[in-house]
């Protein structure tokens, strides 16, 4: 056997050997006389070590603090399928409150973005006078003189070519 | 058996445990922090974790090393604060606080303030094995602490034992 490698003192020091490899440490430590002084400097800095880091403890050991831990045992008394059930109950709601939230704040800037639907019918009432005005401009223009009659006072029907007097 | 059972034995389970586990978490906190209060949050944390753990009706086996293990996990992320907090002190940083690093009290002796010096100065991992290792842990366990081949802890040992009494030389 050659001679010991740190691994194997510190092995030996702490009783970490098997039995076999603990023999052959032992045959040859007693044809080694490097190994023997290698070894006992070994424990001894292990020894010391071991002593100085246990000599290193607090003062006093505090008493254990009260933890708190009683909101758990309540929600783990539930079995996890009523557990999961309830997280659902939660969870469904809050998603679909989501989404009906979306939909209307989606539904209120379109609204704006396109104006009131009042205000959208009066568009369309100017437009459908504008095409009437424009296809029957002679139609009109006769009555208004004819009449004499303010054109403001006239509102287009379905049939933009009959016009009905506002009262 | 039913749920409220099971609850109620994890409960039981839980306190005994805590009883009896409390002081060895909370030196091993204060060896690895060097701090009581540092060591007190890092035990009430761990043994949290436990409760959550074992109320959740999981089953752990080895239950000293998981305490171990748990602890250590938590505590590297403290030291590494710690270290990015040292550093800023050594680079010139004047701490606001001079009465914070009086742990004097608790230290029991001069010899063991300078225990923890040289022991600040390894890597958190060299740091860990040896408190783990004064512990009087077997290797198998600190395997299992630390996640480590049993074949590959004595060798880590070694060095770690090497790299600490070059420290205490250098101290001395």
């Amino acid at each position: 056997m050659r001679c010991l490698r740190d691994k194997q003192l510190q092995a030996s020091i702490d009783g970490e050997l098997s039995k076999s490899d603990a023999a052959e440490l032992e045959r040859h430590l007693n044809v080694c006389l490097a190994c023997r002084e290698r070894l006992a400097q070994w424990k001894s800095a292990s020894e010391r070590i071991k002593a100085k880091i246990s000599q290193m403890g607090p003062a006093r050991i505090p008493a254990p603090p009260q933890l708190h831990t009683e909101k758990t045992p309540r929600s783990a008394r539930i079995s996890p399928f009523w557990r999961r059930l309830l997280a659902s109950y939660i969870r469904v709601p809050a998603v679909a409150l989501a989404m009906a939230g979306i939909f209307v704040v989606g539904i209120a800037i379109g609204t704006i973005l396109k104006g009131s639907p009042r205000a959208q019918g009066e568009r369309w009432l100017g437009r459908q006078v504008e095409a009437a005005d424009v296809a029957h401009r002679g139609t009109v223009s006769m009555q208004v003189s004819s009449v004499g009659i303010d054109l403001k006072d006239y509102i287009p029907v379905a049939n933009p070519t009959i016009f009905a007097i506002k009262e | 058996m039913n749920e409220a059972d099971a609850a109620t034995k994890a409960e039981l389970s839980f306190s005994a445990t805590y009883e009896a586990y409390f002081p060895m978490i909370f030196r091993f906190g204060f060896r690895l922090l060097g701090d009581s209060e540092q060591a007190l949050d890092l035990s009430q944390e761990v043994f949290l974790k436990l409760y959550s753990v074992l109320i959740s009706g999981s089953i752990i086996l080895e239950i000293k090393s998981w305490l171990y293990r748990t602890a250590a996990n938590l505590s590297y992320d403290w030291l590494r604060r710690n270290q990015r907090f040292s550093r800023l002190i050594r680079s010139g940083y004047k701490a606001g606080n001079p009465s914070r690093d009086i742990e004097s009290e608790f230290i029991k002796s001069e010899d063991a303030r300078a225990v923890k010096a040289s022991l600040d100065k390894l890597a958190p991992r060299d740091r860990l094995l040896l408190i783990l290792y004064a512990e009087g842990l077997p290797y198998k366990e600190i395997a299992k602490t630390m996640e480590l081949r049993q074949s590959s802890v004595g060798k880590l040992i070694a060095r770690a034992v090497q790299r600490l009494s070059g420290e205490f030389i250098e101290g001395e």
